[in-house]
């Protein structure tokens, strides 16, 4: 990032955890049932252990490299061409999560609460939101984000200490789902789940201490891990069918069944009122990396016209997919194997290959030595 | 109008009632003042420094501008003075009898001819010697003024600054010097109790006007030499004295240098209040948010002092800047260290609650009613429904009408004299609430919700946090009934985004928290016992981080 200023491990953590949490809150855990069934949560241990092995890996490959993030690093082994390459591969990917955020959000608040309004002025708030974020810079959004994640946290957990009444153990048999096959085989797509871990390739950087980044990804994947099968598994305790439920949220169909006695009627408006706050946070992180690789890669400095311009063209493009099954296709299939293969595959190919160039061929310059023409 | 009445008026003088004056908007050349280089020096002919004075001083139609001419015996001869002084700023009594009588009168000491004077040099031995006392000069200033704080100049803008601060000038012809005699003796308002945070078991001093009565209430309370005062003035026309205050031996260099940076880099004509400064040399001008604590308290400010924050003190204002704060200080009052832990954190909390419902509660309101009515129970809304149903308005209009009464109440009983303020306030509370149910303008439940923020915006401990709050209750009010809670939503992440990127002096507004510090601390929300309490505040990155001994309560340890 374009700061001076350098994150703590706790606010690299917080960074990439709301990642996960949005997902918890979006559809994730409903797609990895839909995939997995009652096998969802042998399948969470399993891809858990293997994005562990991945961020290993990462960080590994990292430690050549403390101060480069991906795109430094693309542009060290395969120059100019491979840096924009990489640089619209992260800008798409992190594009689609904006979009795919703000048309969830904004079809869950049109069915719940606005059914007069227009799209676009819901889908407005989004984008104002991660528009002046992002003018005011990448400090404020780490530090609202440190502010904002217990808070999303702490709801998540007292709606799963809400729906105890709800629990049915029954539920969870098959516990290795429709078949072995389908568990550990089909399920591995199911690493989808910890996209976080695209973040990890943009945070060495901006750590105070590089040394850092280990820790931060293992503590990520093992709350990540934790949290997922805590939801997952509460979704199938409750909704033995689940798959079928044409609910947008998953976490929304869980806080539907809380009771909060007399005084509160139902408190579903609180909790995505707190999950909104989460999105606009998830959000303004995914538009500041967008922001931050097209700096890199054209150079441009004007930061706030640059943020608005963006939030205007992603206006247009979550207005020009608000169809639902055509979301559901970018969801479950565009992005999914996108994130596996581009992310997990083509980046760590990239963060090797920049590894042995350094092993072999010490005297070509870091990335930074670099002269920037 | 018959012929006559035409005559008359045409022939006779018809006097002009109407006053047609009009300040030209446009600036006329010969109009404008530019600043003269003031480097004149002391003459030696005394006619000379009169003169100038006199025009410097517009002595002539100036009707507080004292001159006074005097003849002055020294070494046994006579020689023309002259006393400038302003009627008002000067002792008077002083003037006559440490001044005029010991350099007018004829006595032993000013009708000594020779140049050699009796000086004490040894306790056995007194011997006569050539002493420096030989010039008039020495004379006057050693000898014939017996006042302890005399500076001498012969640069006009040194005398001109010490008389507009109450010296008394005195030039004395063929001398190119001038004496500045303090004899300072102004009216002045004396320590009083604080009106604006009172508390219970503190001190009860508060600031006055006077700079150094204020500095000698910080030097009492403080009582170490390492508490430097360091003076500046801003103002090119007020020359307003300016009191930085740290400690040597704790505050952060870096800290002190950049307030002194701020303070001696501001080009202003006048500064006339501690509020003026305050937004001069404030982070971010355009935040909402208080970004220095103001406090009229002695001890609040030592308290700040000595955990290692820089105070401010203006001459003319009873009111100190702290630099830096941070939000919690906004929440925090004197008497939290006066309590015992457990009671502070009570109020604390309350206080805590109170910013929240003062923020909040209006549009919380707005947003249930219009957007979320399935978060009431069935009875609430069916009661809220029926409350509402003979009101003709939508619940934003009902809402600021009822919120802008209260602060017009607010703002008429401020000018009201005291006694009638109270009551203005409670008749047009209760009076104009009833009335607008009555007439079904607002809803009661309405009422209620205006009352119970009113109630909690007074406990918010500072008065400009309170400003705040009241700004942005209007804003939340709007965006929750354009979205209801999503507006909220937008607002309290466009806020906290804003309030994350605001600095007090280089620290983050919300430290110590984020990002996040040691908690061993008063300055946060939870305070623990004072025996707890072994830090300074790790954001000030202070020259001694412990505030007190590991274990501070050595006695139980010994008993042990």
């Amino acid at each position: 990032m374009n700061s001076d200023y350098k994150i703590s491990k706790l606010e690299a953590i917080f960074l990439i955890l709301i990642v996960m949490i949005n997902k918890i809150i979006l559809n994730v855990p409903k797609s990895i049932i839909r995939l997995t069934g009652t096998g969802s949560l042998v399948n969470i241990i399993f891809v858990g252990a293997l994005a562990l092995i991945l961020v290993i890996l990462i960080v590994k490959l990292f430690k050549n490299f403390p101060n480069e993030d991906i795109i430094d690093v693309s542009e060290y082994i395969g120059g100019k061409i491979l840096k924009t390459i990489v640089g619209i591969g992260y800008i798409i990917l992190f594009g689609i999560v904006i979009c795919t955020v703000i048309i969830r959000f904004t079809e869950l608040l049109k069915v719940v609460y606005f059914e007069n309004s227009p799209y676009i002025y819901i889908t407005g708030f989004f984008l104002i939101a991660i528009g002046f974020a992002n003018k005011f810079g990448f400090k404020s959004i780490i530090k609202t984000n440190f502010i904002i994640l217990p808070f999303i946290f702490a709801s998540i957990v007292f709606i799963l200490f809400g729906i105890s009444n709800y629990i049915s153990p029954s539920s969870l048999y098959p516990i290795l789902g429709n078949n072995i096959k389908n568990t550990f085989v089909d399920g591995i797509s199911n690493i989808f789940a910890f996209s976080g871990i695209a973040y990890l390739f943009f945070t060495s950087p901006l750590l105070k201490n590089k040394k850092d980044l280990k820790s931060i990804g293992i503590t990520f994947i093992i709350l990540s891990t934790l949290f997922l099968f805590i939801v997952v598994g509460a979704l199938l305790l409750v909704f033995p069918f689940i798959t079928h439920s044409e609910e947008l949220l998953s976490v929304y169909i869980l806080v539907r069944l809380v009771e909060f006695g007399e005084f509160i009627q139902r408190a579903d408006a609180l909790f995505i009122y707190l999950w909104i706050i989460s999105a606009f946070s998830y959000l303004s992180i995914a538009l500041m990396f967008i922001l931050n690789i097209f700096k890199k890669l054209t150079h441009a400095t004007e930061h706030t016209e640059l943020s608005f311009s963006l939030c205007s063209i992603i206006l247009g493009i979550t207005l020009l997919l608000k169809d639902s099954n055509l979301l559901s296709f970018i969801e479950d299939v565009i992005y999914k194997y996108y994130l596996i293969i581009f992310v997990f595959g083509i980046s760590t190919i990239i963060m090797l290959l920049a590894n042995i160039k350094k092993k072999f061929f010490k005297k070509s310059p870091a990335p930074n030595n670099q002269v920037k023409t | 109008m018959n012929f006559k009445s035409f005559l008359s008026n045409m022939l006779n003088y018809q006097k002009n009632n109407k006053y047609n004056y009009t300040l030209s908007e446009t600036q006329v050349s010969n109009n404008i003042v530019t600043e003269e280089k003031n480097d004149k020096k002391v003459s030696e002919k005394l006619q000379d420094n009169i003169d100038y004075l006199t025009v410097k001083y517009n002595a002539l139609i100036n009707s507080d501008i004292n001159i006074r001419n005097i003849n002055i015996y020294a070494k046994g001869k006579q020689y023309s003075g002259m006393l400038f002084y302003i009627d008002g700023m000067v002792d008077s009594d002083m003037v006559n009898n440490y001044i005029l009588k010991p350099l007018m009168l004829k006595n032993k000491t000013n009708s000594e001819t020779t140049n050699d004077s009796m000086v004490v040099t040894n306790k056995d031995d007194l011997k006569k010697r050539q002493s420096n006392l030989s010039t008039l000069e020495n004379i006057i200033h050693n000898t014939l003024l017996p006042q302890n704080s005399i500076k001498t100049s012969d640069d006009f803008l040194e005398i001109i600054s010490c008389i507009n601060s109450g010296f008394t000038a005195l030039f004395v012809d063929t001398l190119s010097d001038c004496f500045c005699i303090e004899a300072k003796g102004f009216e002045k308002r004396s320590i009083e109790k604080p009106n604006n945070e009172v508390v219970i078991r503190g001190p009860q001093e508060a600031f006055v006007e006077n700079i150094r009565t204020n500095t000698s209430m910080l030097r009492r309370i403080i009582n170490n030499e390492n508490l430097v005062i360091e003076q500046c003035t801003v103002g090119k026309i007020t020359q307003t004295k300016v009191a930085v205050c740290y400690m040597s031996n704790i505050t952060n260099e870096d800290l002190v240098n950049e307030v002194k940076y701020r303070i001696n880099n501001l080009d202003i004509d006048a500064i006339t209040s501690s509020g003026n400064l305050e937004h001069l040399i404030e982070d971010d001008d355009y935040s909402i948010f208080p970004q220095l604590l103001i406090t009229e308290r002695s001890d609040r400010a030592s308290a700040n002092i000595l955990d290692g924050r820089v105070v401010v003190l203006i001459n003319g204002a009873p009111f100190a800047l702290v630099a830096p704060a941070v939000f919690i200080d906004f929440l925090s009052s004197p008497e939290d260290s006066n309590l015992k832990h457990q009671y502070s954190n009570l109020v604390r909390f309350m206080r805590s609650i109170a910013f929240i419902i003062a923020v909040f509660m209006p549009s919380f309101y707005v947003a249930v009613t219009t957007y979320h009515q399935e978060l009431i129970p069935s009875d609430l809304i069916f009661a809220i429904s029926a409350g509402r149903k003979a009101i003709p308005f939508p619940v934003i209009f009902e809402i600021l009408i009822m919120e802008v009464s209260f602060e017009l109440l607010r703002e008429a009983s401020l000018r009201i004299p005291t006694p009638m303020g109270s009551t203005v306030g409670i008749i047009g509370g209760l009076i104009l609430g009833e009335a607008a149910v009555s007439a079904s303008l607002v809803s009661p439940l309405l009422i209620i919700i205006v009352a119970i923020t009113g109630i909690c915006s007074f406990a918010i401990p500072d008065y400009s946090l309170s400003f705040a709050l009241r700004l942005f209750r209007f804003v939340y009010i709007v965006l929750a009934y354009m979205a209801g809670f999503l507006g909220l939503s937008l607002g309290i992440f466009v806020q906290l985004i804003s309030l994350c990127n605001l600095k007090s002096f280089g620290v983050s507004y919300f430290s110590p928290y984020v990002p996040s510090g040691n908690k061993d601390t008063l300055n946060k929300f939870y305070i623990n016992p004072i025996w707890q309490r072994n830090k300074r505040s790790n954001f000030l990155n202070t020259k001694k981080p412990d505030f007190e001994g590991h274990i501070s309560m050595k006695w139980k340890k010994k008993q042990k």
